[in-house]
């Protein structure tokens, strides 16, 4: 057993106080400290020596990881390309509006009943103009006549576009058939005093006569007869539309 | 590792971690920033670390980033909050303020040891792991911490 002096008291408290001495020797060491006021004091002093637990205010949850979620390397694949077509689709937001636009369907051109009032205007006056109208009245003297240089030939492209106002569709046509049928068209022209209105193509190269006579026979023997009838049209102010034809071309004109 | 027990390590051993540092410091602001430098590398070796041996390996790493940074900085000690408290007041100050008071004038390492003993439980061993000494050192810094604790006490108490 350890004997407790002022030499060893130090080593012996601190032993005593890491929990080195126990048993026996622990209680007869502490009975010694306690028959000793001196040694009582400085046991006391080294057990305050041992620190308390003390609590410091600290926030632990930011240091903590937070779950992370594992996304499929497709799934990422799919959210980077809709991103992408996202970002094009607001990029080109304009341009597809337009494309819709081209997309519908053309208004197809209908024409109606009531046929709108046409302004006359004499073919004369411009020989550019392809499609304009002229008085059958005129039209058909001209014909019959041969005087008018602008109407030696009436000849309209085939597959051409109807005129603004429907009034007439011409096919390829030469003025010798008209000639030919003179008597009729004026008879139709005592029957209906109304205007009637005709496309008539003015090109330069169709004012010569008699390039255009000669070939007109030769046509003639050609294609065959041809012949005028009258049938209902319902686009027309008087439902009615004069049809001249042959084998290969075919003039409507309505009334 | 894996980052539920990383977290557990977290709720467990943050706190103590916190207080060692600080009470080392007595600055909070280098305290947080080393406990979490200590976690955060924690973290990254979460696969080398066990779970058992987090809170070990949590002071070590601790330890060393503090020491690290006195070398560097030589940073004045500032009295903790609780001390400078008391000083201020004409109160009579209590054991623990008395204490801890006596605990700042105490040398680094005998602080460290000290700490680490008393607040953590550790055992020479481990004290001498986590500093980097053997385990009869430990005792020697232990026992003179203990040592000029019991004399500054015994001083006051004759004071008073």
């Amino acid at each position: 057993m350890k004997h407790i002096n002022d030499d060893n008291i130090d080593e012996l408290m601190f032993q005593l106080l890491e929990g080195e001495i126990t048993g026996i020797e622990r209680e007869n060491l502490l009975q010694a400290i306690q028959s000793d006021s001196k040694y009582l004091v400085l046991w006391n002093a080294w057990q305050n020596t041992v620190l308390q637990n003390e609590e410091i205010p600290f926030n632990v949850s930011n240091l903590k990881r937070k779950k992370t979620i594992i996304i499929p390397l497709y799934v990422k694949y799919a959210a980077a390309a809709i991103l992408i077509f996202s970002v094009i689709i607001l990029l080109n937001r304009d341009n597809l509006k337009q494309e819709d636009m081209v997309l519908l369907p053309p208004k197809i051109k209908t024409f109606t009943n009531p046929l709108p009032q046409i302004k006359k205007d004499s073919v004369y006056n411009s020989h550019l103009i392809r499609d304009t109208f002229v008085p059958l009245k005129e039209k058909v003297k001209y014909m019959a006549e041969e005087k008018s240089p602008t109407l030696e030939s009436i000849i309209i492209e085939k597959n051409e576009t109807p005129s603004e106002f429907n009034i007439v569709q011409l096919n390829k046509i030469d003025s010798t058939m008209l000639v030919n049928k003179t008597i009729e068209v004026k008879s139709l022209i005592k029957e209906n005093e109304e205007e009637i209105f005709v496309s008539v193509s003015t090109e330069d190269k169709l004012n010569n006569a008699k390039d255009v006579k000669s070939k007109t026979n030769f046509l003639a023997r050609l294609l065959g007869k041809s012949s005028i009838k009258i049938e209902p049209d319902y686009n027309t102010r008087t439902k009615r539309k004069i049809i001249f034809e042959n084998k290969k071309y075919q003039i409507i004109a309505g009334f | 590792m894996t980052e539920k027990e990383y977290n557990t390590s977290v709720d467990l051993h943050a706190k103590a971690l916190f207080r060692f540092i600080f009470k080392n410091l007595n600055v909070r602001e280098d305290a947080e920033n080393i406990v979490q430098d200590s976690f955060e590398s924690l973290w990254l070796n979460k696969d080398k670390v066990e779970f058992s041996k987090s809170k070990s390996w949590l002071f070590t790493t601790g330890y060393r980033k503090m020491i690290d940074g006195i070398r560097k900085n030589k940073k004045i000690v500032e009295m903790p909050d609780v001390i400078k408290d008391k000083g201020n007041s004409t109160a009579q100050p209590d054991l623990k303020s008395i204490v801890n008071s006596a605990l700042e004038k105490l040398p680094e390492i005998q602080k460290t040891v000290i700490m680490l003993r008393d607040y953590e439980g550790y055992d020479y061993a481990e004290i001498g792991k986590i500093t980097n000494l053997n385990e009869s050192q430990v005792k020697v810094y232990i026992f003179r911490a203990r040592q000029t604790l019991k004399n500054y006490l015994v001083n006051l108490e004759n004071i008073i």
